[in-house]
């Protein structure tokens, strides 16, 4: 009885005290899971040690072993595919949102350019973006939705820039500094100049 | 003669082992018929609903879980914060009713379920040697079936259940690749589409004009310098071994180009061609013409 209360009350510890310490459920499962391993081992020992004959203690040892076993087995597999799941959710939230700033970045780009061979020679892009999108600014403020964040047009007479950049969507490198000096969030870049229409995604 | 004397002295030993299975199977009833009317039945579940517990559904499907399922609720708590990410929101580190739920769904499955077991078996083995002694035999029946039948599931069930995680695991990561493989397949035909149509818009002294007019004609190469960044930000690592490309220029003002993924297709028969040969690989094609690309997946 004494056992069982301090093996409980050492179970809910480990588990509280090591979620609070790391934000990890995993982390504090586990180690809630070792005091329960060591509990349940002294327990087959103890009812191992309840039979009489060398056959049935046996038996008993051998069914324990499995079922500890098991149970180690099975943990460890859910462990490791939930984890699994919980890391490729993360690049497909970076895919979805690749995949939507390029759609919306890249519409005017290819407008701008397609425009700009056929008023060549006497055109400019920056020119040629400004006539289409009168104000720039407006234009991509207007493309600018809760899933594609923020989104920046830079415009000379040679070169077009918009940077997109996520709301919170993690990039490739969580050192990497942002247009607007944040860090570490998913960012692509469209460019278009006389050459054509390029897309760098940064980060 | 001995079928008799065994059930005679079944029926004369109140914990024989055929009792406490009886108990065992009794319970599994009893907590069917709670899962059914109770915990699925019209009051409890309104009041469950507008409570609003976040993220206890797992144990308020069927409170067999509370027994057996701490470690399946630990890995649910895992995704739903992943899920919650998607939408920038970080749970992570805050403490909701379901952390409270694995921590007592742990300490009744591997405390105080082999603990009442054994407690009742002691106690079987003492009321042996003194039918007199207390607890009485019904209290050791109800603890040892209880307990009996919570280490039936936390303990025993894991040993056939982790062979089948295991297969479904595998499936999910062969369904994973699939589904990148099928994405990176037609967001990268649909970006050579687009490179297609700025070659078809610049001139012809930039290497540019009408497709069919192209000196030696337009290839895929003349296309692909896009795939980097896709390879970087589309697909998963290792997907672009898996693709290949295939362009036809139809007229000066349209082309198709197809990819093929290293992927089964959707016709399960396999008798598909691909336009690389090979038969029953998934196909993606996109039909370019200077103002549009149309995606199509063939198979």
């Amino acid at each position: 009885m004494r056992l069982t209360l301090i093996c409980t009350l050492l179970l809910v510890t480990a588990f509280f005290v090591i979620y609070r310490t790391t934000a990890d459920v995993w982390t504090a499962t586990n180690s809630a899971g070792v005091v329960a391993v060591i509990f349940l081992i002294g327990l087959a020992f103890r009812v191992t040690r309840l039979f009489k004959g060398r056959r049935e203690k046996l038996t008993a040892a051998l069914i324990s072993v499995l079922m500890i076993a098991g149970l180690a087995t099975h943990w460890i597999i859910i462990w490791r595919m939930t984890e699994w799941q919980y890391a490729q959710l993360q690049p497909i939230r970076r895919t979805i949102y690749n995949g939507m700033v390029i759609s919306t970045l890249t519409t005017p780009a290819y407008d701008t350019f397609r425009e700009f061979r056929r008023s060549i020679p006497q055109a400019t892009i920056g020119g040629v973006f400004r006539r289409l999108n009168p104000g720039g600014a407006p234009l991509v403020d207007s493309l600018i939705t809760k899933e594609t964040g923020p989104l920046f047009a830079s415009v000379s007479d040679s070169t077009v820039e918009l940077t997109g950049e996520a709301r919170f969507v993690a990039g490739f490198d969580p050192e990497f500094v942002n247009h607007d000096k944040r860090l570490g969030l998913a960012q692509i870049r469209v460019r278009v100049t006389p050459a054509g229409v390029s897309y760098d995604i940064q980060n | 003669m001995t079928f008799k004397t065994s059930l005679r002295r079944i029926w004369e030993d109140p914990l024989h082992p055929v009792w406490i299975m009886l108990a065992m199977l009794e319970l599994v009833v009893i907590i069917a018929l709670f899962n059914r009317f109770v915990l699925h039945g019209p009051v409890l579940r309104d009041v469950l609903v507008r409570i609003n517990l976040p993220a206890l559904d797992f144990f308020l499907e069927d409170v067999n879980r509370v027994f057996w399922g701490s470690y399946i609720a630990a890995g649910g708590i895992r995704v739903s914060e992943g899920i919650a990410a998607f939408s920038g929101n970080s749970p992570a580190g805050s403490w909701v009713s379901a952390h409270t739920a694995v921590c007592i769904s742990m300490v009744i499955s591997y405390i105080l379920g082999p603990s009442l077991l054994l407690w009742g078996l002691k106690a079987r083995h003492q009321w042996v040697i003194n039918k007199l002694a207390k607890p009485s035999s019904l209290s050791i029946l109800i603890a040892t079936a209880a307990g009996g039948y919570i280490v039936t599931g936390a303990l025993l069930l894991p040993v056939g259940a982790g062979m089948e995680s295991w297969n479904r695991w595998q499936t999910m990561k062969a369904d994973s690749r699939a589904n990148a493989l099928r994405d990176g397949a037609i967001s990268s035909v649909s970006a050579l589409g687009f490179q297609a149509q700025q070659l078809r818009w610049m001139a012809g002294s930039k290497g540019g004009g009408p497709w069919s007019e192209a000196p030696g004609g337009i290839t895929v190469a003349d296309l692909e310098k896009i795939l980097p960044s896709m390879e970087r930000g589309i697909w998963q690592p290792g997907a672009r071994g898996s693709m290949k490309y295939s362009l036809e220029i139809a007229s000066r003002d349209s082309l198709t180009i197809w990819g093929i993924a290293d992927l089964q297709g959707m016709n399960s028969d396999r008798t598909f061609r691909n336009k690389d040969g090979t038969t029953g690989n998934a196909q993606v094609r996109a039909g370019v013409t200077p103002a549009r690309v149309t995606i199509a997946l063939e198979n």
